[in-house]
């Protein structure tokens, strides 16, 4: 099997902008730029309408049902019946955020009962009161409750796994999906992730540990859910399926600095990029758009530019670099899908779109996207030193 | 609306089914497709709608009634005795569900919307305080 | 099984590397250590009591497995990383030091030659369990300091995997992994596979939960699935007794050092015993009911059978998920009688959550660790709390006490919440 003999069939995505494929590239050509007082939250989303069973819903939370809408439009958007496969080849990784408070709010009515005059709730109140909360608030607050859910609605009974590994659990998701697809394990992957971190608690958790920017000017932290189908070539050709792109290969890596620290040197970053190229066999020179990390925190960003400034150096002309975060939004834990299954509409418009050029391109990449180096390389970094790279191919008109 | 009609609103809002398969004589788990923490939920919201508060766990004795506990059920399966007091208690189901063999644990399988309707009845302030057949079988037991 | 229409792709499987396991350490109940922990699981000892945590006194279930007495080990942090541990992160620190030291991967026995790179950490980690004055905090008030902000980073569960990242000198990556009571189960396949196929050299693997607090005692409760055996807490976990009623929670961590088996023996370190198959399933048929049939945990098993490249008759011992709730023990016997042959006296069986209780997120690296101690010291871990066997459950159970026995593979199950089942094979070294 070479490289290139995976691809990616469709895509579902959910964000504050826009819902669909079609309707996030129009979105990444015209969108606005990223500025926090930008509405980022899917906090009034209905999922109903958009779930193919909505007695999947019977007990999500908002980031769940978030997902599963991504899940449905993914099934249409790959154009795939539950019963092309058999469901034992059938496989979904996923990436989710822990429970945030909302996922509890379930018990409110009983913690309120519990308190004293001074506002303290009692637990042994709390024993008698929430003994008449609602059974399934507990549900809610499950991390894999998209992983369960999607896998009834794609009858996927395959491996599977779920990522609470923040900004990098959707490549987390493919990387390990496709793995599983390269061994001839199963037929057909299924992977992202979904958010709810404009959650207010949330949010305040990761700003504090600087996982995001908390100023006007940073990447504002999105809600959202994007998954992509990834499958063998041969395979997706005779279900008559589209291709999105190429999977060519994926790496990851750690500073292993502990929490919230990263290495300013970037060296666990640079051999992140070297190892995924060399799996790929591809060379800096063939690479023709990248898709930065783009954090917001601006010493990791900068860190992240150096690197890539390093890893092309002697690659000629400089490739094009693309920051989708600017228009999307920090996705968090369903952060990078977009860059990978948008690829061929970046190669094929041949200009990085206004809305989503690099803030700090610094001058060494272009805007213009060269045919002639259809490959891409996407990136996720965060504060806690962990990297990963995948490169994609774009197919050309 | 009449107390069956606010019943057969509330499962269907729970199970996400529609309101006009939620008919009397549907079968919860065959037929809407719930699960066994569904009826935790139903038993809930029908609890919070009618602010009444309906027994659980007492489908199996009163269905024991004078029965000793082998003359009821064996390894866990009623007898014919057994099956012959449910059918009594629940003349709202079908003949046919009450198989022989019918385990313990699969009482709720055979629990029809009815079920439901007649357990709130039942419970409500004005209404007749009779065997109302909720079990404990319905909680589910997880992994 | 539907079988598709369309061409199916080739099995590409890489020929797979060996992988050996170098260090295990622990924090459970039943000790402070793995030895600690063995020691209590051989001696059929259930320490479970009245939670000690919050006052539970009005809570239908009032019981738990507790680890007592627990101070954090600082050797090996950082300024400022306890900011990010909550308190089953904290177990995790322990069992780690515990391992890298037994792996010789800590101060003068480490090997210089040691590829960071190479290295990777992958752990399955619990949701966070937060105390009441979380919510105190979080619903009534509504706006948080900074530092409390910061505080609730505890709740953060990639933190965890970070520090460990550190402490080991992983630079290959971390991955971590929440599928409810498979979590650790997952993660330790993973790092199985990233060696067997040549991602890395050394994975720091395991997991850590506790979830021994207000908001998870009321919601199990609520969906009956915890013990109300409150009376007997010793007796009250119970798998595969005919009057089980439920789990009883348990808390601690379990970490391990996987390590490719040439990597292993070169740098001299201790070789515990051999990491064989894994397999892993989705049920996808209910959120909490399991399959009748019981179809996903037996293809896991299978899978991990032939993954491992065994038969059934090989498997010596299965360390079952086995809860304690009258669903899981009831299935997942079935699906064990199914693969291993009904009442298969090859093959013995117990749970050890009724010594440790269901430690959730990390009982799949707690109950692979018992199976290879178990084949280390070839000794079966006893079945207590057995007062009358359930016979609808058609497995040979190990003996009421500890036992001898030889055996050279070893299974351990593990059936999430969420349908995700995982089957790990331990083999003993030398075999």
């Amino acid at each position: 099997m070479s490289p290139s003999d995976i691809v990616i069939t469709g895509i579902g995505a959910v964000t504050a902008g826009a819902i669909g494929r079609t309707a996030h590239w129009d979105l990444l050509q015209n969108g606005r730029v990223t500025t926090s007082e930008y509405d980022y939250s899917l906090k009034l989303f209905r999922p109903d309408s958009h779930v193919k069973d909505r007695r999947y819903l019977r007990s999500c939370s908002q980031a769940d049902g978030i997902g599963l809408a991504a899940l449905s439009g993914l099934m249409t958007d790959s154009n795939y019946e539950p019963e092309y496969y058999s469901p034992q080849r059938v496989d979904i990784y996923t990436g989710e955020s822990p429970p945030n408070p909302q996922d509890h709010s379930g018990h409110f009515e009983a913690l309120d009962a519990a308190r004293d005059q001074h506002g303290h709730i009692s637990e042994r109140v709390f024993g008698q009161t929430s003994r008449s909360a609602r059974p399934v608030t507990l549900l809610l607050g499950l991390s894999n409750n998209v992983l369960c859910y999607g896998s009834l609605m794609w009858d996927a009974r395959g491996p599977n796994s779920n990522y609470t590994a923040s900004v990098l659990s959707a490549h987390l998701a493919v990387i390990n999906a496709a793995k599983r697809v390269k061994r001839g394990a199963l037929d057909l992957a299924i992977a992202g992730g979904c958010s709810d971190s404009t959650e207010e608690f949330r949010k305040a958790t990761l700003i504090a540990t600087n996982t995001v920017a908390g100023y006007a000017n940073g990447t504002a932290v999105a809600d959202g859910a994007a998954f992509i189908t990834l499958e063998r070539r041969e395979a997706a050709l005779a279900r008559g399926s589209r291709i999105l792109a190429s999977y060519m290969s994926s790496a990851y890596s750690c500073d292993g600095l502990g929490p919230a620290r990263f290495d300013p040197d970037g060296k666990a970053l640079y051999d992140c990029i070297i190892r995924a190229l060399s799996a790929a066999a591809v060379k800096p020179s063939e690479i023709g758009l990248i898709f930065s990390g783009s954090s917001g925190i601006p010493e990791l960003d900068l860190m992240e530019i150096e690197v890539l400034g390093r890893v092309f150096a002697g690659a000629g002309t400089a490739p094009a670099l693309a920051d989708t975060s600017r228009v999307l939004g920090g996705l968090m834990e369903a952060g990078g899908m977009l860059d990978l299954a948008l690829v061929s509409e970046f190669f094929n418009c041949g200009v990085v779109p206004l809305a989503v050029r690099s803030r700090i391109n610094h001058g060494q990449f272009t805007n213009n996207i060269s045919p002639e180096r259809p490959f891409a390389l996407a990136l996720r970094c965060s504060t806690s030193g962990e990297y990963s790279c995948v490169i994609v191919k774009g197919e050309l008109n | 609306m009449s107390t069956a009609d606010q019943v057969r609103a509330v499962i269907a809002d729970v199970l996400f089914v529609d309101l006009d398969k939620v008919i009397p004589s549907a079968v919860v788990m065959a037929d809407l497709g719930a699960e066994s923490i569904d009826f935790l939920d139903i038993m809930f919201r029908l609890e919070k709608e009618f602010n009444i508060k309906l027994p659980r766990g007492e489908t199996e004795q009163k269905a024991r009634g004078n029965l000793t506990e082998e003359e009821f059920s064996v390894g866990g399966r009623l007898t014919t005795e057994g099956l012959a007091n449910l059918r009594k208690m629940m003349p709202e189901i079908d003949a046919s569900a009450f198989k022989t063999g019918l385990h313990l644990r699969e009482i709720p399988s055979i629990f029809t919307v009815e079920t439901f309707i007649r357990m709130v009845e039942q419970n409500l302030p004005t209404g007749a305080q009779v065997a109302p057949p909720a079990s404990s079988e319905a909680s589910p037991v997880l992994a | 099984m539907k079988d598709s229409p369309y061409p199916k792709s080739q099995d590409n499987k890489p020929p797979k590397r060996r992988v050996v396991v170098t260090g295990i350490g622990a924090i459970t109940p039943l000790g402070h250590s793995m030895d600690t922990t063995w020691d209590g699981i051989v001696n059929g000892r259930t320490p479970a009591s009245p939670i000690q945590y919050f006052d539970a006194s009005e809570f239908p279930s009032k019981i738990a497995y507790q680890v007592v007495d627990f101070s954090l080990s600082r050797k090996l942090l950082k300024n400022g990383e306890d900011a990010y541990l909550c308190e089953s992160a904290e177990f995790a620190i322990n069992a780690a030091e515990e391992a890298l030291e037994q792996s010789r991967l800590l101060g003068n026995s480490r090997p210089g030659t040691l590829n960071p790179n190479r290295i990777q950490v992958c752990f399955g980690m619990g949701l966070p369990s937060p105390n009441i004055d979380w919510y105190e905090k979080v619903f009534f008030p509504k706006k948080l300091s900074h530092e409390e902000s910061l505080n609730n980073a505890r709740i953060l569960p990639n933190q965890i995997s970070t520090i460990i990242a550190r402490m080991v000198g992983a630079r290959g990556g971390i991955s971590t992994v929440h599928t409810a009571c498979a979590s650790s189960g997952q993660a330790l396949g993973e790092a199985f596979e990233s060696i067997a196929y040549g991602d890395a050299d050394l994975v720091v693997t395991g997991g850590a939960d506790s979830m021994i607090s207000p908001f998870y005692t009321a919601g199990f409760a609520l969906l009956g699935a915890l013990s109300k055996r409150n009376d007997a807490p010793k007796t009250a976990s119970r798998p595969f007794d005919r009057e089980r009623d439920g789990f009883v929670f348990g808390e601690g961590a379990c970490v391990l050092v996987f390590e490719e088996y040439d990597h292993a023996c070169k740098r001299g370190a201790p070789i515990l015993g051999e990491v064989c198959g894994y397999g892993i399933t989705e049920s996808a048929y209910r959120i909490t009911d399991l399959h009748p049939e019981g179809t996903g945990p037996i293809e896991a098993m299978q899978m991990a059978l032939d993954d491992a490249n065994l038969r059934p008759t090989d498997i010596g011992y299965i360390n079952a998920h086995g809860t304690s709730t009258q669903l899981n023990d009831r299935i997942e016997s079935l699906a064990i009688s199914k693969v291993f042959g009904p009442s298969s006296k090859d093959t013995l069986v117990s749970s050890t959550k009724s010594m440790t209780g269901h430690t959730i997120s990390a009982a799949g690296a707690l109950e692979f660790a018992f199976c290879l101690l178990a084949l280390h010291h070839q000794t079966l871990p006893p079945s207590v709390n057995i007062s009358s066997f359930d016979t609808d459950c058609l497995i040979t159970l190990t003996a009421p006490e500890a036992q001898a026995r030889n055996f050279s593979f070893a299974l351990s199950n593990s059936v999430g919440f969420g349908g995700s089942n995982t089957a790990l094979i331990a083999g003993r070294i030398g075999r």
